[in-house]
């Protein structure tokens, strides 16, 4: 079963290559990073291992690699997403149970970029802990344990967000706990930061202290059993070895019980969600128009479809964690707090360029109803507008409040406001080129391609770009307000009216693009059904 | 004063090397119900979807009611009722929103719609799960709901992808007495199957295509020629006979 799984996941990926020279430049790239990533670590492996005392490849090694098994989990939930080519919803019809599918699919998820190159790291372990044999024999045991953690964890908790975003009473539920796991992580960050201090002599101490808590967490269980036999601690390594199997055996049973429900119950089929109410204070809203009905549905996708809340989460998470820096400095900077709300701004274009790949072959219908792209353009921006707009109102009020700035409330709004417009409008014009794709509605929401793909990188990268350089002015008399008063009127004015001008370009010119490139966009949207 | 309602020109589509689509060439006249027939494969939805705009044609031309498809794609959407196959519907929306949706893009007056897909959900029994999710239908639910949303500003050419696939009997004599009366009452039908039962009851003018060509098309009785439709697709296409000893294995006894 191993070797099947395996076979069937290369073959996969061989197709997948020949169809898609962006995957093969996709491949390349990260191969060559991985690569990066391995020679550097090697060659402080080695160094590690000619002048280091034991204590400081301890507080090194168990550290980095505790940190390495967090960027697991935080990274297969928060970026990459978990790669669905062995959706184990894609073996529901075919006799085979969880328990047999377990290691090929073990196997085959370590074999990908992540997976080797922390493999290949891993076992620089034994090099640096090549002191003695004991400790080096304490490293190749392990090395495997904490390889699987890293796999297992990720996957354990992919799996148990996915399940839960799946269904709607702990769907708001699970997006509240995401976002606070990503403040929290800063504070945290913030917190060891602060303790450490900038004095070089404190950083031993400290790091051995960081090791030392890292390796009784279950993140470096495994990682700290070489350590403790080098410093000839045999019960604390006999603890260590028995929770990282522990683990592996706990997380390999969590993930064999989500396997199963997968096997027997596909997550798109739960998606269920009983009767809506019919008419409503959205269509009133909206009107009749064609672009008010596309925002009327757009806002209800808001709240009836996962990834769009995902989204939405997103949103909160950054500003959140600016502030919640700020906080624990020693001297919070008003200013930076005040400026916070900006970086919802900066994400926005995320937010508006997806919508398309959202719909997937859905949007079909917008292409047999003869739909102006102008239209779909606006109706898309106006639902993010009703959603958006109170947000960064209620945002930028909280943080003007937390820092007591009032006097910069029109310099925050400005900015805020006029790059929001920009970012929209630019989005709404970028997007219709480079529309990217996401897993099918009802889909895994961490499933690959739930950030879009090379191309939705590609495209967030250019609106970001382009929307910084066009609203530099509005910038420029922000910051400049914070030291010449008066200027944040001008700041005001300039984002207002460059976010008019550019949101109507966008309207425009993505509109017309989009009714010229309806079967293009349709192909990209479409890339990951059938 | 348009003798043709849907005039297909040369359609030509390939996907990288593989032809899908070669030199298509069908006239459909206007008030008939015609019947698109072809093995799985043969490029029926691939035609559909150039003749609808949603995959653009290597070569040819897709003419609507003397509305050209890709160069007044607004006049001739605005004829057309389109039920796509193998496409996702916004099912995030209950059945009456999606309708209204629909309905709304296409500029119909909103008191219209009411009415209008109070009465399709009616004649199509989705009236009990009007305010259910369109992604907790059925399949044959799901094609029906996609068939209301075709009718709901009264388009004078229907193009139905696999109109009946997965509906239940009682639905299915419902949507094929609907489909007469349309046609009965002026409108052309397009709809593309492979269930010949279907199209000889139904279609008073079919074509069968394979490889992406045109292999016969007229009147039924001339396609058929005495014999069933069944037959004669089987003979155009070029059937394979299973050979006696083939999958023995698969008897149990």
């Amino acid at each position: 079963m191993v070797a099947v799984l395996v076979r069937l996941k290369l073959t996969l990926l061989k197709n997948a290559l020949l169809r898609s020279v962006l995957k093969v430049v996709g491949l390349v790239l990260g191969g060559l990073y991985g690569l990066g990533v391995i020679a550097a670590s090697y060659a402080g492996f080695v160094a590690l291992r000619g002048y280091g005392s034991v204590e400081l490849i301890s507080g090194v090694t168990v550290l980095a690699f505790s940190v390495v098994t967090l960027g697991w989990v935080l990274f297969s939930v928060l970026v990459s997403g978990i790669d669905e080519t062995l959706s184990p919803a894609k073996f529901a019809l075919l006799p085979v149970s969880a328990p047999r599918l377990q290691p090929g699919l073990l196997v085959a998820g370590l074999l990908g970029i992540p997976g080797i190159a922390t493999t290949v790291v891993a076992l620089g372990l034994v090099v640096a802990w090549s002191g003695s044999v004991a400790s080096a024999v304490a490293a190749l045991l392990a090395v495997p344990l904490g390889v699987v953690t890293c796999f297992l964890l990720s996957r354990l908790a992919t799996d148990a967000l996915a399940e839960m975003l799946s269904t709607r009473r702990f769907r708001d539920l699970a997006v509240v706990a995401l976002a606070l796991s990503g403040v929290g992580i800063a504070i945290g960050v913030n917190v060891v930061a602060q303790g450490v201090g900038t004095d070089p002599a404190a950083w031993g101490a400290s790091l051995e202290q960081g090791a030392e808590v890292a390796g009784w967490t279950p993140l470096g269980w495994a990682w700290a059993v070489p350590a403790s036999v080098a410093q000839g601690q045999w019960l604390a390594a006999a603890a260590r070895l028995l929770l990282a199997v522990a683990l592996v055996v706990g997380c390999w049973l969590g993930w064999r019980h989500f396997l199963q429900r997968r096997l027997t119950s596909p997550l798109e089929s739960r998606s269920g969600s009983g009767k809506v109410r019919p008419g409503g204070a959205v269509d009133r809203l909206f009107g009749t128009s064609p672009k008010g009905a596309i925002a009327a549905r757009s806002v209800r996708y808001w709240r009836r479809d996962p990834r769009h809340l995902a989204n939405l989460a997103s949103l909160v998470v950054l500003p959140a964690m600016v502030v919640a820096l700020q906080f624990v400095q020693p001297d919070p900077q008003d200013v930076v707090i005040v400026l916070a709300p900006l970086t919802i701004s900066l994400i926005l274009g995320t937010v508006a360029a997806y919508e398309l790949a959202y719909d997937g072959s859905a949007l079909a219908l917008h292409v047999h109803t003869g739909v102006r792209g102008r239209d779909d353009r606006a109706g898309r921006l106006l639902a993010v507008a009703a959603l958006v707009v109170p947000l960064l109102i209620v945002v930028v009020l909280v943080c003007v409040a937390v820092a007591g700035r009032w006097d910069l409330l029109v310099a925050s709004l400005a900015m805020t406001f006029g790059t929001a417009l920009v970012v929209s409008g630019v989005a709404s014009w970028i997007s219709v080129f480079w529309p990217g794709h996401a897993p099918p509605p009802g889909g895994n929401p961490f499933g690959k391609g739930s950030s879009g793909g090379v191309e939705g990188l590609l495209s967030f990268v250019l609106i970001t770009g382009v929307s910084i350089v066009v609203s530099a002015p509005v910038l420029a008399a922000g910051i400049a307000s914070l030291f010449v008063d008066g200027l944040e009127w001008l700041a005001l004015g300039l984002g207002l009216g460059i976010g008019a001008a550019v949101v109507a370009g966008g309207v425009l010119l993505g509109g017309r693009s989009l009714d010229r490139r309806w079967p293009e966009v349709m192909r990209s949207v479409t890339a990951l059904e059938t | 004063m348009n003798d043709i309602a849907l005039s297909l020109q040369g359609l030509y589509k390939s996907f990288g090397a593989k032809v899908a689509v070669a030199d298509l060439r069908l006239d459909v006249r206007a008030g008939s119900m015609f019947g698109l027939v072809g093995p799985n494969g043969a490029g029926k939805t691939t035609t559909l979807s150039m003749a609808t705009g949603l995959l653009r044609p290597d070569a040819g031309r897709a003419v609507v009611l003397g509305a050209d498809v890709w160069a007044d794609p607004a006049a001739a959407k605005a004829l057309m009722g389109v039920l796509p196959d193998g496409v996702r519907l916004f099912d995030r929306l209950s059945g009456r929103e999606l309708l209204r949706y629909v309905g709304l893009l296409r500029s119909v007056d909103p008191r219209l719609i009411d009415t209008r897909s109070g009465e399709l959900l009616d004649a199509l029994g989705l009236s009990e799960d009007a305010d259910n999710l369109v992604v907790d239908y059925s399949a044959g639910m799901t094609k029906k709901i996609g068939l209301a949303c075709a009718l709901i500003h009264a388009p004078r050419l229907l193009l139905l992808d696999e109109p009946l696939e997965a509906v239940d009997p009682v639905s299915g004599e419902t949507i094929r007495a609907i489909l007469r009366s349309y046609v009965a009452g002026g409108g052309t039908v397009v709809l593309s199957s492979h269930v010949m039962e279907l199209v000889e009851n139904m279609c008073d003018t079919v074509a069968v295509i394979a490889q992406g060509r045109v292999l016969a098309a007229g009147t039924l009785d001339e396609i058929r020629a005495g014999e069933s439709l069944q037959r004669r697709f089987v003979d155009l296409v070029g059937g394979k006979q299973l050979d006696e000893e083939a999958l023995s294995w698969l008897r149990s006894s």
